[in-house]
C-alpha cells in the first residue's frame, strides 16, 4: 500500500435492500436487527454483524450489504404484506480506500462531512459524485468504502487513484 | 539603504530569488512580493492605464491594486491582469507589463489621453449611434475598439496546470489572519470548535507583518497552532454562498503538481475579519507612477523593508497617514505631511514630528507633478485647505512619492454577499457591515485600533461560540465603530478655483471624477446605473478602490449624500479566481465520467466504435476492414433484415415495481392500462407529465402477481427514477416499492428473422412462438446463465431481449453473438438500430421532445378511457385536440439521395417564412429500401399531408429540399415479419 492511499476496485457482492410498508417499517428494521443479533443502527450508522453490515437507507428502506442465500435469511421473511426486497449489489462496485490519506482523498471526490466525529467507524452515507449516486461507508481504520454503480466504477476508479497519486 | 530596499527590514538576510521582469533579470527577496521586489529594484512604471493607456505604477499592497497589473507567465501559462502586490515572489517568475506597444515607455496608445475628450463615459452607447445609417458607423470601429480594449491577453493554448477541488468543514470559518481574526478563531477554537483560519497572504498575521516588533505575531501564531486551529495560507475567502457555504481559492507554491485549489467550505458559522480597504481621494493627476497609498508605503516600508521613495509626501484626511508617515520617516526618508483637517491627532502628530516629519495641516495636494518618461511623480501641488475640497494652491514639495489616505472602506464583500446590506456611517465616512450570517470584526466592522480589533475579535469568536452552544460564556461587548482620536475628513475630490484638474476616482478604468459628473447629466444617476455607465468599480476592482468616491462626487452632483444613494450590491468572487479552479481536474479527456456497459470489453475486442450517448459509452458500429460509419451500419441493418443481429440493450432504464398495489401504481403512471397484463407477458407503454405531454416510453414486464419490471428510455432512465420515486412518495397509501436496478442487469437484443434459431441455440427453455408468444416473458438459462427473456422488438423484426446478471455478461456475449454468426448474422451498433427503427416509424426522445401527445406520436388509443393516470386532466385540454398540431410523418426526398438533416424545418411550398409546418427529426439510409428516410411532424400529419410535397428548409446548412409526406411506417406496415 502506497504511503498515504491505496484504492481497489472490486464487485459489491450482495446487496439487498429492504422496503416495508408504512407501519411495518420499526417492526421489520427491529426484525432485520434482531437476525444480525444487535439493534436497528440509527440514520448514519451500521450494523456490522455475522458478515454483513446494515443500514437505513430512507425512512422505510434498509440495506444488507453481505450475508448468505438469496435473499440472506435476516430478509426472508418479509413478504408481500410486510414490504418488498430487492437485489441491488449486482448492479454495484466497491472502491476501497485504504490509508492515513483515504479521508483526504474521498473530500476531494464527495461533498461530505469526513471529520472523525461526522463521520466515525461504521458510518454511512448517501452521496453524489460527479453526478452519480454513491454511497460511502467508513471502513475500519482510516478506510472508506464507495458503492458505486457499476457501469461508473472504471471512471471513478480511475479518478481516484489520479487523486491517490497526488496524496502519495 | 542599496536603492530602494532599505537596511534592517524583516527580509533583510532572506534568500535572494530570480525574477524575470520585462525579459531582464532581477533579483528580490524570500518573502517579496513582486511588487516589493520592483519597488525595490528602483521600478516606478510598470503598465498603462485601460483606457487613455496612462502611466501607472504601483499604488497599493493589497488585493485593491488599480495601477501595477501585470501579466504573469509565458506560452500556455500565461496569465492576464495579476495585481503585483499580492503575487508571491517565486524563483523563475516571469512577468511582464500589459496593455503597452511598441514599449511601456513610448506607448503608442497614449494618444488615447490627447483624445480623452471623445472617449468620456458611455461613448460607446452615443459616438457611434447615428444619424446616419443607424449603428453601422458601431459595426465599422467596433473592431478597433475591441482591439484597442482590454488589459492583458490570456493564453489561447490549453492549460497545462492541473486544479482541484477539495470539500471541507467546519464549525467556524475565519476569512482573514490579522489582529482581529486571530482572536477570533482563538476564542473559537477554546470553546473547543473546529477553527479553520483563511488567510488570502502567503503569510499570516495581516496588519501585524508591519510591525517593528514581530514578537506579538511570533506569539499568535503559536497560539494558533496550540488551539490546533487550522490555518490555511494563500487561501483566499472569494465567496460566501446559501448555508454557510464559502469559497475558498488557494493558490500553491509553484513546482508543485496542483496549481490551485477550490476549497467548498460548508461552515456552522463564518466570521469576516478581511481588514479595511484605504481609499484615495481625487485631486489632479493622482494616478501618476508614485503615487500610493499611505498604507501601502507603511506596509513596503516595515514588511519589505522597500522605500517607496527618497523624498515623501503623505496626503491624509485622517489619523492613519500619521503612522504611514512615521514608518517612513523611522525609515530614514524625507517625510512631509498634508494633513487637510485643522486639528490633528496630539500623540500621532508629536511623534512624528519628533521623527522629522514636517507636518502641513490644513494642506491637501492639488495636482501630482511628472515628467517624461514615464510621468513618474516628480513633485506636487500644495494647497491651502477651505474645507469640502477646496483649495487654494500654495506651494511646490519637491517629492518623487506621493502617499494618500482618503479614509477607509471596510471589506464588507463577504457579509453583502451573504445579503447583509452595507450600512452607510457618516461618522466613520464608511460603509458597515449590517448584522447578519456573517459575523464581521475587526476593521471590517470599522474599528480602527489594534486593541479595538482584538476585541472586536474575540467578541466575534464567542458569538460564533455560543450560537453554536459550544460556550456558555457570557456574550462579550464587541467595540463600536470608530477609534480616531480626530474625526476624518469628508475630503472626497481636491478643487482648485481656475484650475481644470484631471482626477481619477478610479484608476483602474480611467473613471474621473467628471465622467461621474457625466453620467449625472445624463441620467445613470443611481449606483447601479453609474457603474454601469462609466465602469467605475467594474471587472476585477469589484469596487474596491473608487465605489466610495464615486458615491461622493455622485451625491454632490445631486446635492445629496451617500445615505441616500446606497451602494451597488457585492457579488462574489471577492477577487478574481481562476478559471481552472472551477473546473478543477475534470479538464480534457476526463471532463465528465464515462459509464460503460457490461458488454463494453467484448464490444471493444469485436472491433466496436463507441459513441458518446449521454455518459454512456455505446457501441456505435463494428466496422469490417475499411467500412466506415454509413457502410458499416447499414451493412448491419442489413444483416438484422435478413438474418440476425445481436445488440446491446443495457443502457435502458430498469426499474423493479413491487407489492401489493404495484400494478395500480403502474396504472396511475401509465397512460395505458397495466393492471390487465397477465404474469408472464410484457407490454409497451406510455407516461406523461402532469401536463399531458408524453414524458417517456418503454415497457412493462409482469414477472410475478406483485412484482414487475418496468423499462425507461437509455436518455430519460434517471428522469423516469426520479418521476416514480416522486409519485411513490405522493401516493402512501399504496403499498408499492420501487427500486432501481438499472445496472443490475446487463441486456442483449436479438433480432432479425433468424432471431428464434439463434436464440433456440443456446437457451435453455422452450422459446416456440407457444411458449413465448410475441411480449411474452421467460426466465430460462441462455449460455449457461441464468436469464430473463422477453418478446420484444424495436427493429420490426422478430426478436428478443435477453437480461443476464452483469457478471455474466461474458458468457451471455459470446453464447449469442455466437449463435448469431452461425446463422448468419452477428454484433451490430446503435446506428443500425437507429436505421431499423426509423425504417418501422418508431420513436426515440428525438420524437419524445416534450412538446408531443400521444395523438401527436399517432397513437392517442394509448391513453386509456377505463382510469386515471398522470396527465389525463391536461391531456383534455381543448388545444390539445386541434388536429392541426404537428403529428408524426414519414418523409422521403423528392430527389434520391438529397442531403437533409434533423431540425431542417418543414415548410409548405410558396409559404417559407415563420414557424412553418414541422421539423424532421430523424433521418436514416434505408439499406431495406434503398433510399433516405425520415420522421418528422407536420401540422395536420398524414390526414392533411399525405403525397403532398413540402420543403425542408434547414438555414444552418443552407440546404432546401423537397419532401414527400408519406406514412411513419416504411418497411412492413402489417406487422407480418414482427410475428415471423
Amino acid at each position: 500500500m502506497a504511503e498515504g492511499v491505496s484504492v481497489k476496485l472490486r464487485p459489491a457482492g450482495p446487496l439487498w435492500e429492504a422496503e416495508f410498508w408504512p407501519g411495518a417499517a420499526k417492526a421489520g428494521a427491529a426484525r432485520i436487527a434482531g437476525a444480525l443479533d444487535g439493534e436497528p443502527p440509527a440514520p448514519g450508522a451500521s450494523l456490522v454483524a455475522g458478515g454483513a453490515r446494515l443500514w437505513r437507507a430512507g425512512p422505510v428502506r434498509w440495506r444488507l450489504w453481505g450475508g448468505e442465500g438469496a435473499p440472506p435469511e435476516a430478509l426472508a421473511w418479509i413478504g408481500p404484506e410486510e414490504g418488498a426486497v430487492a437485489e441491488l449489489g449486482r448492479g454495484l462496485a466497491c472502491l476501497e480506500l485504504r490509508g492515513p490519506a483515504a479521508r483526504e482523498a474521498l473530500a476531494r471526490a464527495v461533498a461530505l462531512d469526513l471529520r472523525e466525529a461526522a463521520f466515525p467507524e461504521g458510518a454511512v452515507a448517501a452521496a453524489g459524485y460527479r453526478g452519480a449516486a454513491v454511497t460511502v461507508l467508513r471502513a475500519e481504520g482510516d478506510g472508506c468504502d464507495l458503492l458505486v454503480p457499476l457501469s461508473y466504477a472504471e471512471s471513478f476508479a480511475g479518478a481516484l487513484e489520479r487523486i491517490a497519486l497526488r496524496l502519495r | 539603504m542599496s536603492g530602494f530596499r532599505l537596511g534592517g527590514g524583516p527580509l533583510d538576510g532572506a534568500e535572494a530569488v530570480a525574477f524575470r521582469w520585462r525579459g531582464r533579470e532581477m533579483t528580490g527577496l524570500r518573502g517579496d512580493t513582486l511588487a516589493s521586489a520592483l519597488m525595490a529594484g528602483g521600478v516606478r512604471l510598470v503598465g498603462r492605464s485601460f483606457k487613455y493607456h496612462r502611466p501607472r505604477g504601483i499604488m497599493s499592497a493589497g488585493e485593491e491594486e488599480a495601477g501595477a497589473l501585470v501579466t504573469l507567465g509565458e506560452g500556455a501559462r500565461r496569465t492576464p491582469n495579476l495585481k503585483a502586490p499580492v503575487v508571491e515572489l517565486e524563483p523563475g517568475l516571469a512577468a511582464a507589463p500589459q496593455n503597452c506597444w511598441p514599449s511601456l515607455e513610448m506607448d503608442a496608445g497614449a494618444v488615447n489621453g490627447l483624445l480623452s475628450p471623445f472617449f468620456a463615459a458611455g461613448f460607446y452607447y452615443k459616438t457611434f449611434m447615428g444619424p446616419f445609417g443607424g449603428t453601422r458607423a458601431w459595426m465599422f470601429f467596433e473592431r478597433f475598439i475591441r482591439r484597442a480594449a482590454g488589459l492583458g491577453a490570456a493564453s489561447e493554448a490549453p492549460d497545462p496546470d492541473l486544479y482541484e477541488q477539495v470539500h471541507g468543514h467546519c464549525d467556524v470559518l475565519v476569512a482573514g489572519s490579522g489582529p482581529a481574526g486571530i482572536a477570533a478563531a482563538l476564542e473559537a477554537a477554546e470553546a473547543g470548535l473546529d477553527v479553520v483560519l483563511a488567510e488570502q497572504d502567503f503569510e499570516t498575521g495581516g496588519d501585524l507583518l508591519a510591525d517593528r516588533d514581530r514578537s506579538a505575531l511570533g506569539a499568535a501564531r503559536e497560539a494558533l497552532a496550540a488551539a490546533g486551529v487550522r490555518v490555511m495560507t494563500r487561501a483566499m475567502v472569494f465567496g460566501v454562498y446559501d448555508h454557510g457555504v464559502a469559497g475558498i481559492a488557494e493558490r500553491l507554491p509553484a513546482g508543485g503538481a496542483v496549481r490551485e485549489r477550490l476549497h467548498v467550505m460548508r461552515c456552522a458559522r463564518i466570521v469576516s475579519a478581511t481588514g479595511a480597504i484605504e481609499r484615495p481621494f481625487v485631486f489632479g493627476d493622482n494616478d501618476r507612477p508614485g503615487v500610493m497609498g499611505a498604507e501601502a508605503a507603511r506596509v513596503y516600508v516595515r514588511r519589505f523593508g522597500v522605500a517607496p521613495g527618497r523624498r515623501v509626501a503623505v496626503a491624509t484626511t485622517n489619523d492613519s497617514g500619521y503612522a504611514a508617515a512615521l514608518a517612513m520617516a523611522e525609515a530614514g526618508l524625507r517625510v512631509t505631511l498634508l494633513d487637510s483637517r485643522e486639528r490633528a491627532p496630539e500623540a500621532a502628530a508629536a511623534a512624528a514630528a519628533e521623527a522629522g516629519v514636517e507636518v502641513m495641516r490644513e494642506a491637501v495636494p492639488v495636482r501630482a507633478l511628472g515628467g517624461m518618461p514615464g510621468g513618474a511623480v516628480r513633485g506636487l501641488v500644495v494647497g491651502r485647505h477651505a474645507g469640502g475640497g477646496r483649495a487654494r494652491p500654495v506651494s511646490r514639495l519637491d517629492v518623487d512619492a506621493l502617499a494618500v489616505s482618503g479614509g477607509w472602506s471596510p471589506t464588507v464583500h463577504l457579509s453583502s454577499q451573504a445579503r447583509a446590506r452595507p450600512v452607510w456611517s457618516e461618522d466613520q465616512l464608511s460603509f458597515l457591515p449590517a448584522p447578519g450570517e456573517v459575523i464581521a470584526c475587526g476593521s471590517a466592522a470599522g474599528v480602527w485600533t489594534r486593541e479595538g480589533c482584538e476585541a472586536s475579535g474575540r467578541a466575534a469568536g464567542r458569538e460564533a461560540a455560543r450560537g453554536l452552544k459550544a460556550s456558555r460564556k457570557k456574550a462579550l461587548e464587541a467595540p463600536e465603530a470608530g477609534g480616531w482620536e480626530v474625526a476624518p475628513d469628508a475630503v472626497w475630490e481636491v478643487s482648485a478655483k481656475g484650475r481644470k484638474l484631471k482626477g481619477f476616482v478610479d484608476p483602474m478604468h480611467d473613471v474621473t471624477a467628471e465622467d461621474i459628473r457625466l453620467a449625472h447629466r445624463e441620467g445613470f444617476e443611481r449606483p447601479e446605473h453609474m457603474k454601469r455607465y462609466t465602469t467605475l468599480g467594474m471587472a476585477t476592482d469589484q469596487g474596491k478602490v473608487g465605489n466610495v468616491v464615486g458615491l461622493a462626487v455622485m451625491g454632490a452632483a445631486q446635492g445629496a449624500g451617500i445615505e441616500a444613494l446606497g451602494t451597488t450590491t457585492f457579488r462574489p468572487p471577492y477577487a478574481p479566481v481562476s478559471l481552472g479552479v472551477f473546473a478543477g481536474e475534470h479538464a480534457g479527456a476526463d471532463w465528465a465520467p464515462v459509464r460503460r456497459t457490461p458488454f463494453h470489453a467484448m464490444a471493444d475486442a469485436a472491433g466496436a466504435v463507441f459513441v458518446d450517448a449521454g455518459r454512456w459509452k455505446r457501441s456505435w458500429y463494428l466496422p469490417r476492414g475499411q467500412e466506415g460509419l454509413r457502410a458499416a451500419s447499414m451493412r448491419e441493418a442489413a444483416m438484422v433484415r435478413e438474418t440476425v443481429g445481436v445488440c446491446d440493450v443495457s443502457t435502458l432504464g430498469k426499474f423493479r415495481v413491487q407489492g401489493p398495489d404495484a400494478a395500480e401504481f403502474l396504472d396511475r403512471v401509465y397512460s395505458n392500462l397495466m393492471s390487465s397484463l397477465p404474469v408472464g407477458k410484457a407490454r409497451y407503454g406510455f407516461m406523461l407529465r402532469e401536463d399531458g405531454m408524453v414524458f417517456d416510453d418503454g415497457t412493462v414486464w409482469r414477472l410475478g402477481e406483485a412484482d414487475f419490471l418496468v423499462t425507461a428510455t437509455t436518455g430519460h432512465a434517471e428522469h423516469v427514477e426520479a418521476h416514480l420515486s416522486r409519485w411513490r412518495v405522493r401516493w402512501p397509501e399504496l403499498k408499492v416499492a420501487v427500486a432501481d436496478v438499472t445496472e443490475a442487469w446487463a441486456g442483449l437484443a436479438v433480432a432479425g428473422p433468424r432471431a428464434r434459431e439463434a436464440l433456440g441455440r443456446v437457451a435453455g427453455g422452450d422459446i416456440s412462438d407457444d411458449a413465448l408468444p410475441f411480449l411474452g416473458v421467460r426466465e430460462m438459462e441462455v449460455a449457461g446463465v441464468p436469464a430473463m427473456v422477453a418478446r420484444i422488438s424495436f427493429s420490426g423484426e422478430r426478436a428478443f431481449e435477453v437480461y443476464a446478471r452483469p457478471a455474466d455478461a461474458e458468457a451471455l456475449w459470446d453464447g449469442l453473438v455466437g449463435a448469431a454468426e452461425a446463422e448468419g448474422g452477428g454484433p451490430y451498433g446503435l446506428e443500425a438500430l437507429d436505421l431499423l427503427r426509423v425504417e418501422k416509424g418508431h420513436v426515440t426522445g428525438r420524437e419524445i421532445d416534450g412538446r408531443l401527445t400521444l395523438a401527436d406520436l399517432g397513437m392517442p388509443g394509448m391513453a386509456s378511457r377505463r382510469k386515471d393516470f398522470i396527465g389525463k386532466a391536461l391531456l383534455g385540454r381543448e388545444g390539445l385536440a386541434d388536429g392541426n398540431r404537428p403529428r408524426l410523418v414519414g418523409l422521403r426526398p423528392a430527389e434520391a439521395g438529397a442531403e437533409v438533416q434533423a431540425g431542417a424545418l418543414l415548410y409548405a411550398p410558396g409559404e417559407e417564412t415563420g414557424f412553418g409546418l414541422g421539423h424532421v427529426s430523424s433521418i436514416a439510409d434505408s439499406p431495406h429500401l434503398g433510399a433516405r428516410i425520415a420522421l418528422g411532424f407536420v401540422r395536420g400529419g398524414l390526414e392533411r399531408w399525405d403525397g403532398r410535397m413540402v420543403m425542408a428548409k434547414d438555414p444552418t446548412a443552407g440546404r432546401d429540399v423537397k419532401m414527400t409526406v408519406v406514412s411513419p411506417v416504411f418497411v412492413d406496415p402489417e406487422g407480418e415479419r414482427l410475428h415471423g
